[in-house]
């Protein structure tokens, strides 16, 4: 089954690269370096961190859009699981998002320790990895709600109302997109560890087969159906 | 070729050719027939459909909910001051603006996302016409943009406000709302793809900050804080970098109103020149680029020399401005704009002075409005007023005469905070009453002062320490801070205080509550520690007292006090007025009233290192175990 798997994937490379939307990041990744190339060398500490958070915003909301497929009613029927389907073009999008941020970072620089450095580089890529699993995640929901099964369109709106949310807390309570001064950094970056895996949870969730589901409520229909005698 | 009952029957050819003859004839009367296709009747139809549908998506319904939370956030502890929140009630609608681009983007790009483009060439609608209805459209999210203002005055409203809203100021929110809807159309017509309104979204967020965020580290001084062209982004807040008196910042609203209308229409222009209406477009846009400029070189164009020296006038002088009013013998003296606010500072005023007996009540007192000298933003001030100003206050708390001016700014606490603000003004009235000092001028010793000090304060302080309040405390010598710990006159002032409004009393219980006396527990790293953070009065009020950061008060007498706001008013104002001569004596201790109060005595440090759970640990490296130790290099005030 693995064989056949790892088959499927060879042979879908070539086609799903092609038929991915790749507009969305490759000019979230132009605006991204050019922002933070702009802004960000010799910039204090926090500023150099909100225009990377800037710059992980534009290319998550970019990457939902990448699992826009609107045929995937019409191939719901082919032995590729959705999953593999899905996973596929985030295979295909990893090298182009993580090379990105790997240049932003890396454009920014570091701060000496003197100015409040060194730059929380790590805890920023978790960030900005949990935002984009949420940003798939919500495209991934989306697309059930969307029509043509688009659902990067839902996706964006909800990432950027998430942050606003985030941004808009008392400042008491303001811990999630706080600065590295913040004793409440470690602690939040606790919560963004565990926002990580209950988004990737949550992506496995929402890609299950039909078949799975299918499955369950063909059980579920048996338990309750009334015997009769 | 025909078909007939299920069988192919042949048809001659001369009628085939007539029929062509026929359809060619139809096609050439066709074309030349000119089509009037209808303008304005279809585009009020499709402006009423795309403007409902638009108020209608969920997305300008989270817009929404987010601006009414931003404007939660930006007043929700102030008491209102309609010429500051105007500016936040702009701000607060940006969340709307972004939800407008991406629906309004959303809407114009529809027919391209669907391909329907040539199917709706069919109907009696243009592109043009199309676009224009989308761009007009956009009204209504202007009008759910005016509606949420008007909710956020009325909020204000219902709260008794100061001031006067700028006009322009307000209308910046809904002219920014139509803006970005006009960029999402723009975009859709010459670019439609779904990504391009959310990335918009973001870069319109990236300029906000680019242009408008200081952008030198040291924002804290007022002198050094640069931004790059902040009137050119969307919205201005009054201070990026802390809180300014909005009277000392010279805003220009109404050009930047004019700019953002301006932009709007050429961004208009734009997204219809798609749609080839360019010839008469040429208007539009160059009417538009006229507003931005003129705009622009309104909002660049420094202040002049007498609009600043007007501002410094109000710092300078303020006598020369501000209204005055007595009130039970109390003067308050506010900027005209204030004068509403008597109210609220006359009530923990009057409440304090109920709380004194009759013939000990300080007299003479004024309540002063300032706008103070030291600000944590940019002001439109003169770099010669602001020293002068700063001077001024330094020679005030220096030399000022032992008095009752009580000095208030331009901000007030509301709900929860107000009891933070009121308190301030409570306890300077309390502490002058029980003789703590109000200046530095107070804080010098005269001979009889040094003489008790000599026998009743000095034995009981520690060895080492000893020498150095001896050498202190010399005639004329000005003290630099002392501590009022264990001294009863404290605790009955913090009570004065406390009981003097329900929003000082909240305050107080509410502080007492969150840091009890003496150990603190605190978890870390899946432990729990305690810990003795010091003996400094839990409690920092929002409007300090004078010489607050020079009397320091403890957390004995803070905790005291609290416990006594619990006891009848009467009883425990009886007992301060029976003793009010031996109370208001530096050397009387609160102990000896703990008897007459009823109360018992705080559990001390050591009981309360004892009586620790199991998990607790005590946090390791902290000396200071006692709050004679906290005060130990502290002389105490006379």
């Amino acid at each position: 089954m693995l064989l056949i798997r790892l088959r499927q994937i060879v042979d879908l490379v070539r086609p799903t690269a092609r038929a991915m939307s790749w507009h969305p990041p490759v000019w979230a990744a132009v605006l991204a370096l050019g922002y933070v190339l702009k802004e960000a060398p010799s910039a204090y500490i926090e500023y150099r961190i909100l225009v990377l958070r800037v710059a992980a915003l534009l290319l998550c909301i970019a990457s939902a859009f990448v699992l826009d497929d609107a045929t995937e009613e019409t191939i719901g029927h082919v032995p590729t699981p959705l999953l593999m389907r899905r996973g596929l073009r985030i295979a295909l999008l990893l090298p182009l998002v993580a090379s990105t941020w790997i240049g932003v970072v890396n454009v920014a620089g570091d701060v000496a320790v003197r100015d409040g450095g060194p730059m929380p580089a790590g805890d920023l890529t978790l960030e900005a990895a949990t935002l984009l699993a949420i940003a798939l995640c919500a495209s991934c929901v989306g697309a059930r709600l969307a029509s043509d099964r688009v659902g990067g369109i839902a996706a964006a709106p909800i990432v950027l109302g998430l942050v606003a949310v985030a941004l808009f807390l008392p400042p008491d309570q303001k811990m999630i997109l706080g600065s590295p001064s913040d004793p409440r950094w470690a602690d939040a970056h606790e919560w963004w560890r565990a926002a990580l895996v209950s988004a990737a949870v949550v992506f496995l969730w929402v890609n299950r087969s039909p078949g799975s589901y299918r499955a369950v409520a063909r059980r579920r229909a048996l338990k309750s159906a009334p015997r009769t005698l | 070729m025909g078909a007939s009952g299920g069988a192919v029957t042949a048809v001659p050819e001369p009628a085939v050719a007539e029929g062509i003859r026929l359809l060619a004839r139809t096609v050439v009367a066709l074309e030349s027939v000119t089509v009037k296709r209808p303008g304005w009747p279809v585009a009020v139809q499709l402006v009423r459909r795309e403007g409902r549908r638009m108020i209608r998506h969920p997305v300008m319904w989270g817009g929404a909910l987010l601006s009414l939370a931003l404007f939660g956030l930006f007043t929700w502890h102030s008491a209102p001051v309609l010429h500051r929140d105007d500016a936040s009630v702009a701000g607060s609608l940006l969340p709307l603006a972004a939800a407008a681009l991406i629906v309004a983007n959303l809407a114009a790009s529809r027919a391209a996302r669907n391909a329907t483009e040539e199917l709706y060439e069919a109907t009696s609608s243009s592109t043009g016409l199309r676009t224009f209805a989308h761009l007009l459209a956009l009204g209504h999210a202007a009008g759910l943009a005016v509606a949420l203002v008007a909710a956020m005055f009325a909020f204000m409203l219902a709260d008794a406000p100061v001031g006067t809203p700028n006009a322009a100021e307000v209308a910046t929110g809904p002219v920014v709302v139509v803006l970005f809807g006009a960029v999402g159309v723009a975009l859709a017509r010459w670019r439609p793809h779904p990504a391009l309104g959310p990335l918009a979204v973001v870069v319109a967020v990236a300029v906000q900050i680019l242009l408008v965020q200081p952008i030198v580290d040291d924002v804290a001084t007022t002198s050094t804080v640069v931004t790059r062209l902040p009137w050119l982004a969307p919205w201005v807040p009054l201070s990026l970098t802390g809180d300014v008196p909005p009277e000392l910042v010279i805003r220009p609203a109404a050009w930047h109103v004019l700019y953002l209308a301006g932009l709007t229409a050429v961004v208009a222009a734009f997204a219809l020149a798609r749609s080839g209406w360019r010839a008469r477009l040429v208007p539009v846009f160059v009417a538009g680029a006229v507003a931005v400029a003129l705009g622009t070189i309104g909002q660049l164009t420094p202040s002049s020399g007498s609009q600043r020296a007007q501002l410094a006038s109000l710092i300078e002088h303020p006598e020369d401005h501000q209204v005055c009013e007595e009130r039970r013998g109390v003067t308050y003296c506010a900027y005209p704009a204030y004068t509403a606010w008597i109210d609220r500072w006359a009530a923990p005023i009057e409440g304090a002075l109920d709380g004194i007996p009759a013939g000990a009540r300080p007299d003479n007192i004024v309540v002063r409005q300032t706008f103070g000298s030291y600000f944590e933003g940019p002001v439109d001030l003169p770099q010669a007023t602001l020293r002068r100003a700063m001077r001024a206050e330094h020679r005030a708390s220096r030399d000022q005469e032992p008095g009752t001016t009580i000095r208030t700014g331009t901000r007030w606490g509301r709900g929860r905070t107000e009891g933070g603000y009121a308190i301030g003004l409570a306890l300077t009235v309390a502490m002058e009453a029980v003789g703590l000092p109000s200046s530095r001028a107070e804080m010098v010793p005269t001979e009889d002062e040094i003489a008790e000090f000599k026998t009743s304060v000095l034995p009981t302080l520690d060895e080492r320490f000893r020498a150095k309040a001896e050498q202190a405390w010399r005639p004329g010598r000005r003290l630099y801070s002392c501590t009022t710990l264990h001294q009863a006159r404290a605790m009955a002032a913090l009570w004065i205080a406390g009981q003097a409004t329900p929003a000082t009393r909240a305050t107080v219980t509410r502080s007492a509550a969150e840091s009890s006396y003496g150990l603190q527990i605190y978890d870390a790293q899946g432990k729990r520690y305690a810990a003795y953070v010091g003996s400094f009065m839990p409690l920092y009020p929002e409007v300090p007292p004078p010489m607050w950061d020079r009397v320091s008060m403890g957390d004995v007498e803070f905790h005291y006090a609290a416990r006594l706001l619990s006891r009848p008013d009467d009883e425990v104002g009886a007992v301060f007025a029976q003793r009010w001569d031996e109370l208001t004596e530096p050397t009387t201790l609160t102990e000896s009233f703990l008897d007459d109060l009823g109360l018992a005595p705080h559990v001390t440090i050591e009981e309360q290192i004892a009586r620790l759970p199991d998990d607790v640990e005590l946090e390791r490296g902290r000396r200071n175990w006692t709050p004679d130790a906290f005060f130990a290099q502290t002389i105490p005030c006379f």
